[in-house]
């Protein structure tokens, strides 16, 4: 089964989600526009910063070696190389060497530099000093490694190397090469880098954990020697950026790592709080509004049905319907309703006033079947509802009173004709048949919702109020108003009708009998009511209807009259 | 200036081997390659960023056999004479930049610059610094000892000059095809001793029979061992 939610919870949910779903999907694809923005923005500026590098390299270089040749412009150090070529004799080559030496810690003295080498015309290394003591470089052990144009490996330490040659005169002595030690540190200002050669990693500022990853990151993802690319190391996004390609070429690249989601963060930090506080802002606003929309459109409706609520549990359909909503729809709903819960009550109307009339045939037709008690029924009815009418009893109860009377004696439907018209005295047998009609009557008439309220009168109009009658034995405190009405004029009709064992008793004999019943048999009120009444009609030997019944249906159901 | 000493040392051999002797040596010397590296320049900077590499300066051409002198060793050489020589600064060079002269010579050092010069040296045979002295002064030098002498002016870094101080009579400098002679050597076992200015000293033994001339083709470098002096 379908779940059910409410109208005004369905128009909710179906303004309030798809608006918040738009809401968050702009949101997911705004920041992903501004993720792309920035990365490109980054792109930019580390091109940017990588050509104007590149540029500062150039002229630093440039400065730097023409200062480098102007400080070989050293006749003592020219003179320091003569005497080493000079000197074949082994063991004084190292007299000359230590000679060489000095003049070089001298020169780093005022430069910084953590190697100066000299090497002759055919690149041969003579002399060299290392580190920050200045110690004299064993040449002839440690072979200068050139790794790249700029780049030497001297004693297992990377060096950025410069070379200039030194002259003297028409010759050329031999080169001087001045070299700082590769910081690989040095350039990751805002990132990690790395120098990679043929794909491998000889230095880098990554940590030992990360550089394995970076190494393979780069074998498989930068096969481009110039272009950057994108690289995850440790979870983390970077672009990866060859770096000084004029300096680091060849087999040998220095590629800087900027890391992706710290710039994105760095940026979208602020955006993210902006965004977030228009999101969260935006999300209560459309829940106000949804919530409000949704209960104003489903307020007309949830009015009708209240409406329809209240008169289903007062147990009746309700035919006067407010119609004025604001919702064209719901009020023709209310209008449509109203008709049919009119046309619906006055079908029962009408199927009630069919079953009364044809409960009443039959009564008729019972009275009919014993000539004597023709007509019975009807009088006593006529009398009881001039009784009723003059103990100043409700439109109501006279009603019950008036139909519960003509329905009084339908129980004689059971009842065998050889008993009901026997002339003559019944035998107790007989007696107590007749006795039963009063059961049959209400057995007959309780199948009918409807009759429930006649039931009294059918089943209870020949009790006593001293106990005496039947079928229960009832006193007068148990027997209600109306049917102690109906006991009275019922005996009076009938000992004012002629029986097939009697004649009719004229009108005093028949007072003197109520009277005398009066009190034990008969209730003094409704006795003296009777009396009134038949006084008033002038005509103590013919009973005649005063009210018509269908006149006195009208007025019970307070209804126009149908066709009017 | 540097034709001047040629002649005055090809006088003295004349003037030693005046009595006639037949035994000679005919000489030639053959460079197997450049010995002298020739100066190298920085190159204009169009490439940014790039080390320049090294390429020699084309406006000076060295002339090899000008910087070479064979002299012999062994036997009963005759005494060399000392010798008065002269090595003068001129337009910031020295001129000669290459002496060969005998033990005992005197080198004088005149300044003909009109700046001033410090000449030095820190070879071991003779180590000396003149100091500074204007133009029309001169300094001198004796040669005691044989072996290679650099010097150099303290006051710029560019001047250089070789004297090669020989121990005896029997030295030469070669022509400008690299072709020597020595005349009026004696029967024996030597050494031919080739000495170039940047790539040092080479020896070859010849040996002189009476009354021939002996024909000697050194290349240099030549895988000779070579000892110190």
């Amino acid at each position: 089964m379908n779940r059910q939610f409410s109208f005004a919870t369905r128009a909710f949910l179906l303004a309030f989600i798809p608006m918040a779903l738009t809401l968050a999907a702009s949101f997911i694809f705004v920041s992903k526009a501004v993720e792309g923005r920035i990365k490109v923005r980054m792109r930019d500026s580390l091109q940017k910063t990588e050509e104007e590098m590149s540029r500062r390299d150039a002229d630093y270089s440039r400065h730097n070696l023409r200062a480098l040749a102007a400080l070989t412009e050293n006749s003592s150090l020219k003179a320091g190389i003569g005497l080493l070529r000079e000197t074949r004799d082994p063991a004084l080559q190292g007299q000359a060497q230590e000679t060489l030496a000095s003049q070089l810690r001298q020169m780093a003295e005022s430069m910084d530099y953590d190697l100066l080498l000299i090497e002759d015309s055919t690149e041969k290394p003579l002399v060299g000093v290392i580190g920050e003591q200045r110690v004299r470089l064993i040449v002839s052990a440690h072979p200068v490694e050139v790794v790249a144009p700029s780049l030497i490996r001297v004693h297992g330490d990377l060096y950025e190397s410069m070379s200039v040659p030194i002259n003297l005169g028409d010759e050329n002595l031999g080169i001087l090469t001045v070299g700082r030690q590769f910081n690989v540190r040095a350039w990751s200002e805002f990132g990690d880098t790395a120098l990679i050669q043929n794909g491998r990693i000889l230095l880098t500022s990554f940590p030992v954990a990360r550089a394995h990853d970076a190494e393979l990151q780069v074998q498989s993802k930068c096969k481009s020697a110039s272009g950057e690319c994108e690289v995850e190391i440790g979870g983390e996004a970077f672009l990866a950026m060859p770096v000084r390609q004029e300096t680091f070429k060849g087999s040998v690249r220095l590629i800087s790592f900027q890391s992706i989601d710290a710039a994105t963060s760095e940026f979208t930090r602020s955006l993210t709080s902006v965004f977030s506080l228009i999101g969260g802002a935006g999300i209560v606003f459309v829940f106000l509004f949804c919530t409000l929309g949704a209960r104003s459109v489903a307020k007309p409706l949830v009015n009708l049905v209240a409406q329809l609520k209240e008169k289903g549990s007062a147990g009746e359909f309700a035919t006067e319907l407010k119609s004025n909503y604001q919702t064209a729809e719901v009020n023709e709903l209310a209008l449509e309703f109203t008709r049919a819960a009119g046309a619906i009550r006055e079908s029962e109307r009408q199927l009630d006033e069919a079953t009364l009339q044809f409960i009443e045939s039959m009564a008729q037709a019972q009275d009919a079947r014993d000539p004597y008690t023709a007509g019975h029924s009807e009088r006593v009815s006529a009398n009881s509802t001039a009784v009723a009418m003059a103990m100043g009893l409700g439109p109501a109860e006279v009603e019950i009173i008036r139909i519960g009377a003509k329905l009084h004696d339908i129980g004689k439907i059971g009842i065998p004709d050889a008993v009901l018209r026997k002339p003559g005295k019944l035998t107790r047998d007989e007696y107590t048949l007749i006795q039963r009609h009063p059961r049959i009557g209400k057995e007959i008439l309780e199948k009918v919702d409807r009759f429930k309220d006649f039931l009294p009168i059918v089943e209870l109009h020949h009790e006593n109020p001293n106990g005496s009658g039947y079928p229960n034995g009832l006193t007068k405190d148990e027997i209600p108003l109306g049917v102690r009405i109906v006991h009275v004029t019922d005996v009076y009709d009938a000992i004012t009708s002629d029986r097939s064992y009697r004649k009719a008793m004229s009108q005093t004999q028949a007072w003197d009998l109520l009277r005398k019943g009066t009190g034990p048999l008969f209730d003094p009120d409704v006795v003296e009511a009777l009396w009134a009444v038949l006084e008033k009609q002038q005509f103590p030997d013919t009973v005649t209807r005063i009210i018509t019944p269908h006149e006195m249906d009208l007025a019970f159901y307070s209804l126009p009259t149908r066709g009017n | 200036m540097r034709f001047a000493a040629f002649i005055v040392g090809l006088l003295g051999l004349g003037v030693l081997h005046a009595t006639p002797v037949v035994e000679s040596i005919q000489g030639q010397l053959v460079l197997t390659r450049v010995l002298t590296r020739q100066r190298v320049v920085l190159p204009e900077y169009s490439v940014r960023g790039v080390t320049p590499p090294r390429r020699p300066d084309t406006r000076i051409a060295v002339r090899e056999w000008d910087r070479v002198a064979v002299y012999l060793e062994g036997g009963n050489p005759p005494k060399a004479a000392p010798i008065n020589a002269t090595m003068t600064q001129s337009a910031q060079r020295f001129d000669p930049e290459m002496l060969v002269v005998p033990v005992g010579s005197v080198v004088s050092f005149p300044n003909s610059d009109p700046v001033f010069h410090n000449v030095f040296s820190l070879s071991r045979i003779r180590e000396f610094d003149l100091g500074y002295y204007p133009a029309g002064q001169t300094r001198t030098v004796k040669f005691t000892a044989p072996g290679v002498v650099q010097v150099y002016c303290h006051l710029h870094s560019d001047m250089s000059a070789s004297i090669l101080v020989v121990p005896n009579g029997w030295y030469v400098r070669p022509d400008e095809n690299g072709a020597f002679a020595f005349s009026a050597i004696p029967p024996g076992n030597y050494q031919v001793v080739v000495w170039h200015r940047s790539a040092g000293f080479f020896r070859k033994p010849i040996q002189i029979s009476s009354g021939t001339t002996a024909k000697v083709s050194v290349e240099i470098p030549v895988e000779v061992s070579e000892t110190g002096i």
